[in-house]
């Protein structure tokens, strides 16, 4: 029987995160992932659900926010996964810039100064 | 030219940068509604994030017409430019979850804290935290709701013990544009702050 993505609701979340419950760098709630250039279906089967549907979400960039929401996955279990995919290349991070930044202030100036 | 403008795309995507501007507040202060007006996505509210335990039933002041509330929290996302997006983080309102705030704050630009005047004191522990406990810059925000503003902004200051270099400003957030304006404020302050922390820094050296 085909098992659907995501995760089955008696499936506590530190299964799937096998027994961990941190990841060592904590990644922002509006940093931006996605699956750079590449996308690979055959790595996408080998996925458990939770990671899979994770990585098939991320063919379209978004935040770590949007991957936790989209994929009803809990926040802390939504960083592990993402740093899983990071560390084996699978997942790219877009966001450095600092939020102190002067240039990233001045152009976050001009965008809303269109808006008002 | 297919191939040339797939990867012309690429290199745009690459380049993509966001940022994150945080709504603050006491419960039932128009923190979603704010997050709603300008959001170019219908506001994303997360449940899921939260146990059952936590998910319990709120009461609101029967004046507010609002049987629901936000659980856990809920964002949206403003295009500024080809290269910039920006999230909008509405905070939990209730105590409980406030350990949340942290992770929530951490990165952030700055953070707009509502206040409605009619329950200032559900706003006390907001600006409490962003006076104490956070280091991001703050601007505090009056929501007038039903577009009627009851109180002085010098009385709101003098009630919340505002310090004098927090901007203090009236938006009804049920507009878009107020909004773009209440997160203007915040820009400009975090600006500010920079600059005089750049001169400080090389009057020092």
């Amino acid at each position: 029987m085909a098992r659907r993505p995501g995760l089955h609701w008696k499936v506590r979340p530190y299964m799937t995160a096998r027994g961990r419950t941190s990841s060592r760098d904590p990644l922002l709630m509006h940093t931006l992932v996605s699956t750079g250039d590449r996308y690979d279906p055959a790595l996408a089967a080998s996925l458990a659900p939770a990671s899979r549907s994770l990585y098939e979400q991320a063919r379209r960039m978004c935040s770590v926010a949007e991957l936790s929401a989209t994929c009803g996955l809990p926040l802390g279990l939504t960083r592990l996964l993402i740093n899983d995919l990071l560390r084996i290349g699978q997942l790219v991070v877009h966001d450095t810039r600092s939020s102190q930044d002067l240039a990233l202030l001045e152009r976050l100036r001009a965008g809303l100064l269109r808006l008002t | 030219m297919p191939a040339f403008s797939d990867s012309r795309e690429a290199n745009l995507t690459r380049r993509l940068t966001s940022a994150k501007i945080v709504i603050a507040g006491g419960f039932g202060v128009g923190k979603t509604t704010a997050v709603e007006a300008i959001s170019e996505i219908p506001a994303i509210r997360t449940e899921s994030w939260m146990t059952a335990a936590a998910a319990q039933i709120d009461r609101l002041d029967p004046g507010i017409d609002k049987v629901t509330t936000t659980v856990a929290m809920d964002f949206g996302r403003v295009t500024i430019d080809d290269s910039l997006v920006l999230y909008l983080f509405g905070t939990p309102g209730q105590p409980r979850f406030w350990p949340m705030w942290d992770d929530l704050v951490r990165g952030a630009v700055g953070a707009v804290v509502l206040v409605d005047t009619n329950n200032l004191e559900n706003s006390f522990a907001a600006v409490n935290y962003f006076e104490n406990d956070a280091t991001v810059p703050w601007i505090v925000c009056v929501n007038p709701f039903h577009g009627v503003q009851t109180h002085e902004l010098s009385a709101v200051r003098e009630a919340l013990t505002l310090p004098p270099h927090i901007p203090l400003i009236a938006a009804d957030v049920r507009d878009p544009r107020n909004v773009a304006r209440a997160l203007l404020t915040v820009v400009d302050h975090a600006t500010e702050r920079r600059l005089v922390q750049e001169t400080t820094t090389c009057a020092r050296s």
